[in-house]
């Protein structure tokens, strides 16, 4: 039986609503912010008194967007923008290969004395670790190789670093398969690789596609490990948006735009990513 | 040799002492924030539904601020509240307050961190919070509701013990990611003014890679700051096997 709602219930709601659209404001406001700072010229976004709507306050302009893509920073632009893609897909889809792998070992194996238990907490506890910790090390590590300010030293770093989420969320997908389907398929003579390849991956698409999405944010958005080993070749979206940092004559406008590129992807996967994240950032303890 | 640089950082640092007070009154603040309204943003969006689609687009919106890399937020707080153009700033003399610049005043900037942390990570907890509070049962809930349970009741003695576990688990991942704070601080503060938004990464940074390259005392403080961390977690996890009787 459905309890019909009251007056007085419409009456909370709609106050309940109200005071999350008010809480909205105060979290899409500095985004808003953001986007219109890099449609003004630099006399618009340097005016004591803050122009707020464009058309009505100031007047739109592709000064800034112009100067970054075709301007002097073209070449700046141009290099973080590939370096963000190549490092982020890359190392996503290395993170993916792996942790499926590992995932499904641990989904469906048994290692002798050992608990899977016990090895999924072996492998998470990597998230406990502050990232500054390995950094140090990381950093005298990749100056012996001389592979400081290298795509490849972020690459492995940024997989190293997405690897046990993984695992634990591709488990949980594997996990939730009905064993049968692969016993059939072994009966009827599929060995591992065929069985993983032709059966078991295809199954679970819409996992594998979320993952990926979730690990190439995360890469994305990294920026410590960037800011420690890369300074001229390597650098990606973040470094470019942190070039602000300690300088006086700060422009805003440009970081804007720098800015505004970077939250494109991220917010473009929100609406996806949703439900799934909760997966993944609560390290698989949340049925949802 | 050997334990000097763990002796040093522990008995004389007094820069190490302060950035580890600061990152912990910071964690402990924020945190409390977050867990408040992400909380009443759960039960809120929870039971007040005027329609489902709004109620979704709500959802959607609400998340946003997450996907944002930490330092673009970082950077977007403090060009809001720059001294001379921001609009935050401005807004705020409107309203009668003197015109400072909150991340270079030494009383405001510790709020202007804390005001970045809640802006990114309460979407965070609301989504973990909200996406429990939907997989509970429902059935318990509407009989509460039906005997009268409204309210602070209801929330207290059939939403709050239901939804136990998973605070405990939010409020664990908040604070062993607050207790890492870098990318925010560096961008919003650099750890200023003087050194007093200095948190624990940010100091091992500036000693080991930025400024000093004292690879080897920011190596054990470093060292330090695991153990601790692992210690934290710990205790953090044995809490939970009673709490939960696992």
């Amino acid at each position: 039986m459905k309890r019909r709602k009251t007056l007085r219930d419409q009456i909370y709601s709609f106050l309940a609503l109200a005071l999350v659209t008010i809480f909205l404001v105060f979290l899409l406001f500095p985004i808003y912010w953001m986007i219109i700072t890099s449609f003004k010229t630099p006399d618009d976004a340097m005016s004591t008194t803050p122009k707020f709507i464009p058309f009505v306050d100031f007047m739109p302009s592709l000064h800034t967007w112009i100067d970054i893509i075709f301007g002097y920073r073209y070449r700046d632009t141009v290099k973080a923008l590939f370096n963000s893609v190549v490092i982020a897909s890359v190392s996503a889809t290395l993170a993916v290969a792996l942790g499926s792998l590992a995932g499904y070992a641990l989904s469906r194996f048994k290692y002798y004395k050992w608990k899977n238990r016990d090895i999924m907490g072996f492998i998470i506890a990597q998230r406990m670790m502050p990232p500054i910790v390995a950094l140090v090390p990381l950093y005298y590590m990749f100056s012996q190789l001389n592979l400081l300010d290298t795509q490849l030293a972020i690459i492995l770093i940024h997989t190293a670093f997405n690897l046990p989420l993984t695992t634990w969320i591709l488990k949980d997908f594997f996990d939730s398969l009905p064993i049968e389907v692969e016993e059939a398929a072994m009966i009827d003579g599929a060995k591992y690789d065929i069985l993983l390849a032709r059966i078991v991956l295809p199954l679970i698409k819409p996992g594998i596609f979320a993952t990926w999405i979730f690990s190439f944010i995360l890469s994305w958005n990294e920026f410590l490990m960037v800011l420690g080993i890369a300074y001229n070749n390597a650098i990606t979206l973040t470094w470019l948006v942190s070039t602000g940092h300690h300088v006086r004559a700060l422009e805003w406008w440009t970081i804007s735009a720098y800015g505004t590129l970077a939250i494109v992807p991220p917010i473009l996967f929100a609406a996806v990513l949703q439900k799934f994240v909760v997966k993944g950032l609560t390290f698989g303890a949340v049925k949802g | 040799m050997g334990l000097k640089n763990f002796a040093k950082a522990l008995l004389e640092d007094s820069r190490f002492h302060h950035a580890f007070y600061f990152t912990t009154i910071y964690t402990v603040t924020s945190v409390a924030i977050e867990l408040v309204i992400g909380f009443a943003l759960a039960l809120a969006l929870y039971f007040a539904t005027i329609s489902y689609r709004l109620n979704y687009i709500l959802r959607i919106l609400l998340i946003i601020p997450f996907m944002v890399a930490p330092i673009t937020a970082g950077y977007m707080w403090r060009m809001l509240f720059h001294g001379a153009y921001g609009a935050y700033t401005y807004i705020l003399t409107l309203l009668g307050f003197p015109r400072v610049d909150v991340y270079s005043d030494p009383n405001l900037a510790f709020w202007g961190i804390v005001l970045i942390d809640v802006w990114q990570w309460t979407p965070f907890v609301f989504l973990i919070l909200y996406s429990g509070l939907s997989n509970l049962p429902r059935e318990p809930i509407e009989a509460a509701m039906i005997d009268g349970a409204r309210g602070f009741k209801l929330i207290r003695f059939m939403i709050f013990p239901l939804i136990k576990p998973l605070i405990l688990i939010v409020l664990l991942i908040r604070i062993i990611d607050s207790y890492k704070v870098f990318d925010t601080i560096y961008i919003a503060t650099g750890g200023g003014p003087g050194i007093s938004t200095e948190s624990i990464s940010l100091y091992i940074y500036e000693k080991g890679l930025h400024g000093g390259f004292e690879l080897g005392y920011s190596g054990a403080i470093a060292w330090m700051f695991f153990l601790f961390m692992l210690g934290l977690t710990t205790l953090f996890l044995m809490y939970f096997r009673k709490v939960l009787k696992l």
